[in-house]
C-alpha cells in the first residue's frame, strides 16, 4: 500500500474513498446507536466526539496541539510522553470497515483489532499529520510482528521489549532498562532532555486523571453508569489533551450525581439542539469556551437518526425490534464482569448484546476500558531513577495482560471485584485470533467454576453476523 | 488533611518530643520501652528495653538463688512490661514511635528534598541483612551471660548499647557530644568507643541513601516479633484480591517483598515491618491489606485513597517532593 | 542511752531533738573524754575499709564496710572494744527531694575486725562517721557511698530515725557534688576539715599502707584532692576500685578548754587538758575516671573520616548503575 500511496493509482483511491465512507458510516452508526439509548445524555457529547477523531487526525492533532506519538498496548507510561511534550495516542482501532484495508498480505486468522489498527493506519497514511513514530511493547506475537507488517521505518518505531514474567527482580531490572532506552528514545525525537519536575508535573496530571476515573468506575459499580458508556468515556482517553479530558469525566461525575434519574436526553433551545454542557467544548478550539455550539433541527437530528439506525440494522443484519432507534436497553439488573480482549470503539457489538441479554457490565478488566490507564504511579523515592522506576513498575508489574507467564494473580482481581459488587456472571471475550486471551480463558474458567461462579466465553470478531447466536447464549447465561 | 501518613507524621513528632526531652518535664515512661529511645540522652522520657535486658538477661545472669529476689522480679517485671507494650501496639513502635526510626525518617527527608537517589539493594543483598538483627540479638543476649558468668571483662557489658548508632547520634538532640568520644581507657574501650563511632557514621551515610537503613538490622525488630501472638495488632492481606502491582514492594521503606509476594496466607506482617503503613496507603485494590486492632479495621488500602492522596503530597509520595 | 531517748520522747520537736543529738551524739560511749588517757596500744588512726555488697531478697543492699588500723591485714586491739567505737550515718534519698535521715548503727565485730552494715532499699546517698577513743587519742573515720536498693524501704536498721545530727568535730567534709555517685580518678574532690583543736596545715593521703602525697589545708580547713589515673584501674573493668584514705591529724588547744551546753537543766562539761590527739580519716572509693580517657576531637574526626569514606564508596559503588 505504500507503493499505492505514493504513486496514486486510481483504482486504488476509489477503493480508498469507498472504505472511508463505510467507515465514516461505521463510526457514525455506532455514535447514533450511543445517542438514541434511553440513557443517553447530552453530557456524553464531548466523549462521543473524541470517538470519532480517530479519523480526523488532522483536528485531533490541532486539538491536541503537540506531537502525536502512536503506540500500542498499556505498557508505555503515558507520564513519560507527557513529560516530553508529546501525546501518546493507541493505535488500536475497533473498526470492521477498515479491515478490507489489510485483508490481503497478512493471515487469514490474524486478531481482528490489529487487522483493523493496520487498515486505519492505511486509510490515514495519506493525512498530513501522520504520526512518524510509534511505541511497541512486545506484548503478543501480533504485536511484536506489527512494525515489519506495516513496513514501518526502524528509525521510527521504537520497540519496548516487554519481560513476559513480571515478578521477577532480573524482568524488573530488564523493564527499567527497557524504560531508560524510551526515555533516550523520546529524547531523540524531541530533542530535550527529561527534567524532574516535568516528570513529576506529569505524575501528577495523569494521577488526577486516575482519580477521575476510579470514580467513574466507582458509579459503575453502584450502576450509575452503564458499562456501555463507561466504555465510551475510557475509549476516548488519550484522544484529547489529557487535562480538559479530565475536567470532562469530573463534570459528568459530577452531573450524574446530581441527576442521577434526571432526563438529560434532547433538550431544544430556541430553533436548535444544543448542547446542555458546552463547556465540553474546551478541548475543541472551534468552540469557545462557554458558548453553545448548535447542532442541528430538531426535524434534521431526527432524520439523520433514523437513517443511521437503519444503516446499523442493515450492517448487523438484525431483524428484531428492540435495535431499532431509539436503542432501549432492557432492564438491567444482572451485573456482569467483562474479561478478555479490547472492545474498541465502533465494536461495542458485546457490550450492546449483553445489554439486550438482560445484563449489565459493571466491571471490566479489559486494556480498552478499566485498564485503560494503570492507577496512580505511588512512588516514595521522587528523584529521577525513583520516578523512572516507578512508572516501569507501575506499567509492567501491576498490569495484567494475558501475555505475561504469570498471570495467576489476574483471576484474584476478577474473583475479588466479583465478590465485592456480587456479581455472579462472568463474560471472557475471546477476538478471533487474540491467542492469549484465548489460552488463559480456559485457566480463568477452571478457577472460577471452583469458586461458584457462572462463566460465559464468546469468541467473535467484529462482524455482526454472530450477534444473533450470542444474544441467545447470552440470554441463556443470563438466566443461570 | 487527615491521611495516616500524616497521623504517623505528627505521632512520631510529638513521641520524639516526648522521648528525647519528656524527662526534663517529668515525664517518665519507663525503662522497657519497644523503641531505641537512649538513656544517654539527658532527660529522657523513657528509654529503650534493649538497655535494661542487657543489664538482667531476663535474670539469667544472677545466681539462680537471686532470681527470686527483689532484683529477679525486677527483671521480670520490666520483661512484662515490655510484653505488655509490644503487645498493645505492636510494630507501631517502631514505625510511629521510635525517635530513631524519626530521625532516620527526617536524614532520608533530606535525601529526598535534594532529589538524590535512593539505595537499591537487590533481592539477593537484601535477603542477607535478615539473620543479621537475629545476630545482634543474640550477641546483646550472649555477651553479659558471658560477663556474669565465666569471667569475661566488665567492659563488654552492655555490648549492643556500645555498637548501637543510636548512642552517638540521639544524645546531639540535648547537645552531648560526649558519646562521640573516643575513649582510651583501655583496648576494650577503644575499640568499642571507634566501633560505636565508625558504625554510627556509616549508618548515618546509610540511612542517607537508604531509607530506614537500621531497622532493617535493628534487633528490637525480632524482640517485638516475639510477641506477635498475643498482640491484637493484626496486618492482613486478602490474598485473592492481589494484582501484584508491587507497589507495596516499592513503596515499603525496609523493601519488604513478603507482602507482594504472600499469596496464601493473610498475616503479612513480617519481622521487618514497622507497620508504618505506607503499603497500605498505596495499594490500589480495596481492602487487601488492613490493619487491624483486634476485630477492628484501622485502615484499609483502597483505589480511591490512592488515587485521591498519590499528588496531594499527603501520602508520603509526591508530596515529599 | 536511757537519757537520750527520754530527752527525744518528751521533745520531740525537730529542732529540740536536733539539739539534743548534738549535745549527746558520739560522746555516749565517751562522756569524760578528759579523764582518757592515750595508751601505748592505740593505733595511730583508724580507717573505713569497703567489704562486699549483697543483694537482699526484698532488692535492698546491704553494704559491709570494715574499720581498720592503718595496716590492711591488722585488727583492732580487743577488736575495737577498747576503742569504745560509735557508728552512724546519715542518709540522702537521690531519686527524690527529702529530708537527711540519720540513723546510729552497731559496730559488729567479725574475727577481730570490727564492722559496720550499712543497708538501703532506695537509692541514697550515705554519709557513714565512725568515732572511738583510745586514750587521749580521738578518731574520726568517715565515707560517702551510694547505695541504689529497690525494695523501696529506706533502710532496714532496725532502729528508728534520728533528728538532725550534728557530728563531733573533728571531721572531714566532702563537699556534695552530684559527680560523688561514682567516684572516679581524676575527678577533683574538694574538702573541709572542721577542726577540733589547733588545725593541721596538711593532709596525708593513703593507698593502703602507702603513702601517696601530703595536701595543704587552709586555714579555713579547706583542701582539695584530684585523685590521678590508675593504669590498674583502667585496665580493669568499670566496677574494679581502689581505697584511697585522707589522714588528718591534730592537736587539741594548747589551753583547758570548758564546754559548757546546758538544756533542759542537762548540762555536760568536756574539758580538753592540751595533751588530746585527733585522726580524721576520710576514704575515698575511687573507680577508674570515665571521662578521663576520653577525647573528642580524635572522635569527631573518626565520624567524619568514616562517613565521608562510606559515603565515597557508595557513591563510587552508585557510578556503576547502569543507567
Amino acid at each position: 500500500m505504500q507503493e499505492t500511496i505514493e504513486n496514486p493509482n486510481p483504482r486504488v483511491e476509489r477503493l480508498l474513498k469507498r472504505i472511508r465512507e463505510e467507515t465514516l458510516e461505521e463510526y457514525e452508526t455506532g455514535l447514533s446507536l450511543l445517542r438514541d439509548r434511553s440513557d443517553y445524555r447530552l453530557c456524553y457529547d464531548y466523549f462521543l466526539d473524541l470517538l470519532i477523531r480517530p479519523l480526523t487526525p488532522e483536528k485531533m492533532q490541532a486539538t491536541i496541539g503537540k506531537p502525536i506519538v502512536e503506540h500500542l498496548c498499556n505498557h508505555a507510561p503515558y507520564e513519560l510522553f507527557h513529560a516530553y511534550g508529546v501525546h501518546p495516542v493507541k493505535m488500536s482501532s475497533g473498526c470492521l470497515s477498515v479491515q478490507r484495508l489489510s485483508a490481503s498480505g497478512f493471515p487469514v486468522l490474524m486478531c481482528p483489532m490489529l487487522r483493523s489498527t493496520i487498515g486505519m493506519r492505511e486509510l490515514n497514511a495519506r493525512s498530513t499529520v501522520a504520526s512518524p513514530t510509534s511505541v511497541v511493547p512486545t506484548t503478543c506475537d501480533w504485536v511484536v510482528k506489527f512494525p515489519e507488517m506495516v513496513n514501518q521505518n526502524r528509525q521510527s518505531v521504537h520497540l519496548l521489549e516487554l519481560p513476559h514474567i513480571r515478578q521477577g527482580e532480573k524482568a524488573q531490572n530488564r523493564w527499567l532498562e527497557e524504560m531508560y532506552g524510551l526515555v533516550a528514545f523520546l529524547e531523540r525525537m524531541t530533542g530535550k532532555r527529561l527534567k524532574r519536575a516535568h516528570l513529576l508535573a506529569s505524575i501528577h496530571t495523569f494521577s488526577r486523571a486516575w482519580e477521575a476515573l476510579l470514580e467513574l468506575i466507582e458509579m459503575r459499580r453502584r450502576r450509575s453508569i452503564s458499562g456501555v458508556w463507561f466504555t465510551v468515556v475510557a475509549n476516548t482517553f488519550m484522544l484529547d489533551s489529557i487535562e480538559p479530558w479530565t475536567r470532562a469525566v469530573r463534570k459528568l461525575i459530577e452531573r450524574l450525581e446530581r441527576q442521577p434519574n434526571g432526563d438529560c436526553r434532547h433538550r431544544f433551545h430556541g430553533r436548535a439542539w444544543v448542547s446542555q454542557v458546552p463547556s465540553y467544548g474546551e478541548g475543541d478550539p472551534n468552540v469557545a469556551p462557554g458558548s453553545q455550539a448548535p447542532r442541528a433541527t430538531k426535524s434534521q437530528y431526527r432524520s439523520q437518526c433514523q437513517k443511521k439506525s437503519s444503516m446499523y440494522e442493515k450492517k448487523t443484519r438484525m431483524s428484531s425490534t428492540e435495535e431499532v432507534a431509539p436503542h432501549t436497553p432492557k432492564k438491567t439488573n444482572k451485573a456482569v464482569f467483562l474479561a478478555g480482549s479490547p472492545i474498541i470503539f465502533p465494536n461495542f457489538k458485546l457490550l450492546h448484546l449483553v445489554e439486550d441479554a438482560g445484563m449489565n457490565v459493571c466491571a471490566d478488566d479489559l486494556c480498552s476500558s478499566e485498564r485503560v490507564l494503570p492507577g496512580a504511579v505511588r512512588f516514595d523515592d521522587p528523584s529521577w531513577h525513583g520516578l523512572i522506576r516507578a512508572l516501569a513498575e507501575r506499567y509492567h508489574r501491576g498490569c495484567t495482560c494475558p501475555t505475561f507467564a504469570d498471570n495467576d494473580r489476574r483471576v484474584n482481581s476478577i474473583l475479588h471485584t466479583c465478590s465485592r459488587f456480587d456479581i455472579r456472571h462472568v463474560v471472557y471475550h475471546v477476538l478471533k485470533g487474540c491467542h492469549p486471551c484465548d489460552m488463559e480463558s480456559f485457566i480463568i474458567e477452571k478457577r472460577l467454576a471452583n469458586e461458584g461462579y457462572k462463566f460465559l466465553r464468546i469468541e467473535t470478531d467484529y462482524a455482526k453476523e454472530d450477534s444473533r447466536n450470542i444474544l441467545t447464549r447470552l440470554e441463556a447465561f443470563g438466566q443461570l | 488533611m487527615v491521611t495516616v501518613s500524616n497521623l504517623r507524621l505528627i505521632t512520631q513528632h510529638l513521641m520524639f518530643v516526648v522521648l528525647t526531652y519528656g524527662g526534663r518535664a517529668g515525664i517518665q515512661l519507663g525503662h522497657a520501652l519497644p523503641c531505641l529511645s537512649c538513656p544517654v540522652v539527658t532527660g529522657y522520657g523513657g528509654h529503650c528495653y534493649l538497655v535494661t535486658l542487657q543489664s538482667y538477661v531476663w535474670g539469667l545472669q544472677m545466681a539462680a538463688a537471686d532470681m527470686l529476689t527483689a532484683k529477679g522480679l525486677q527483671a521480670l517485671y520490666q520483661l512484662a512490661i515490655f510484653v505488655l507494650l509490644a503487645a498493645l501496639l505492636g510494630k507501631l513502635w517502631c514505625g510511629w514511635i521510635c525517635p530513631f526510626g524519626t530521625f532516620q525518617d527526617w536524614v532520608s527527608h533530606l535525601r529526598k528534598k535534594l532529589g538524590i537517589r535512593e539505595g537499591q539493594f537487590s533481592w539477593r543483598t537484601r535477603d542477607l541483612f535478615k539473620p543479621v538483627k537475629y545476630i545482634l540479638l543474640a550477641y546483646l543476649l550472649v555477651i553479659p551471660l558471658l560477663v556474669a558468668h565465666t569471667g569475661l571483662h566488665d567492659d563488654f557489658r552492655l555490648p549492643f548499647c556500645k555498637i548501637c548508632p543510636a548512642k552517638p547520634i540521639m544524645p546531639l538532640f540535648v547537645g552531648k557530644t560526649r558519646c562521640l568520644e573516643l575513649d582510651f581507657t583501655n583496648t576494650i574501650t577503644m575499640v568499642f568507643s571507634i566501633l560505636s563511632v565508625g558504625i554510627a557514621a556509616g549508618m548515618l551515610v546509610g540511612m542517607f541513601f537508604k531509607e530506614r537503613f537500621f531497622c532493617t538490622v535493628c534487633p528490637m525488630a525480632p524482640l517485638i516479633h516475639f510477641v506477635k501472638r498475643i498482640s491484637p495488632i493484626r496486618f492482613e492481606k486478602t490474598v485473592d484480591g492481589c494484582l501484584g502491582c508491587g507497589n507495596c514492594h516499592r513503596m515499603c521503606p525496609v523493601d519488604i517483598r513478603d507482602v507482594h509476594e504472600q499469596q496464601e496466607k493473610k498475616d503479612v506482617l513480617t519481622e521487618d515491618c514497622m507497620l508504618c503503613m505506607t503499603c497500605a496507603e498505596s495499594c490500589p485494590q480495596d481492602r487487601v491489606l488492613s490493619l487491624k486492632y483486634f476485630k477492628w479495621r484501622l485502615f484499609s488500602s483502597s483505589g480511591s485513597y490512592v488515587a485521591r492522596h498519590t499528588n496531594k503530597g499527603d501520602a508520603g509520595s509526591a508530596g515529599n517532593d | 542511752m536511757t537519757i537520750l531517748f527520754e530527752l527525744i520522747a518528751r521533745y520531740h520537736q525537730p529542732a529540740h531533738i536536733a539539739r539534743v543529738v548534738a549535745l549527746v551524739s558520739l560522746f555516749i560511749g565517751t562522756p569524760f573524754v578528759a579523764e582518757a588517757h592515750a595508751q601505748p596500744g592505740c593505733p595511730p588512726f583508724i580507717r573505713i575499709s569497703y567489704g562486699d555488697l549483697i543483694t537482699e531478697r526484698d532488692g535492698s543492699l546491704t553494704l559491709r564496710l570494715f574499720i581498720r588500723t592503718p595496716h590492711a591485714s591488722s585488727v583492732l586491739p580487743d577488736g575495737g572494744t577498747n576503742l569504745k567505737l560509735n557508728a552512724f550515718y546519715e542518709t540522702e534519698c537521690l531519686s527524690s527531694e527529702g529530708p537527711r535521715h540519720y540513723y546510729r548503727t552497731s559496730v559488729k565485730c567479725n574475727n577481730g575486725v570490727p564492722y559496720v552494715d550499712i543497708n538501703s532499699g532506695v537509692s541514697s546517698r550515705i554519709e557513714l562517721t565512725v568515732s572511738g577513743t583510745c586514750g587521749n587519742r580521738q578518731y574520726r573515720a568517715q565515707t560517702v557511698f551510694c547505695l541504689f536498693g529497690i525494695s523501696g524501704m529506706e533502710t532496714a536498721n532496725s532502729m528508728s530515725p534520728l533528728g538532725h545530727l550534728e557530728v563531733e568535730k573533728p571531721f572531714i567534709h566532702l563537699i556534695p557534688d552530684p559527680s560523688h555517685r561514682w567516684m572516679q580518678t581524676g575527678e577533683t574532690y574538694r574538702f573541709a576539715y572542721k577542726k577540733g583543736g589547733n588545725g593541721s596545715r596538711v593532709a596525708d593521703v593513703f593507698e593502703n599502707e602507702r603513702h601517696l602525697e601530703t595536701l595543704d589545708v587552709d586555714p579555713a580547713g579547706r583542701f582539695i584532692y584530684k585523685p590521678p589515673h590508675d593504669r590498674n584501674l583502667d585496665r580493669a573493668g568499670r566496677s574494679a576500685h581502689k581505697e584511697v584514705v585522707l589522714l588528718i591529724k591534730e592537736q587539741a588547744f594548747t589551753g583547758t578548754a570548758v564546754t559548757v551546753r546546758n538544756h533542759d537543766g542537762a548540762g555536760y562539761i568536756r574539758e580538753s587538758t592540751g595533751k588530746d590527739e585527733y585522726a580524721s580519716t576520710f576514704t575515698l572509693l575511687l573507680h577508674r575516671s570515665y571521662y578521663g580517657h576520653r577525647k573528642l576531637l580524635p572522635g569527631i574526626a573518626l565520624f567524619l573520616l568514616t562517613a565521608t569514606v562510606t559515603a565515597l564508596a557508595v557513591i563510587q559503588k552508585r557510578r556503576a548503575f547502569p543507567w
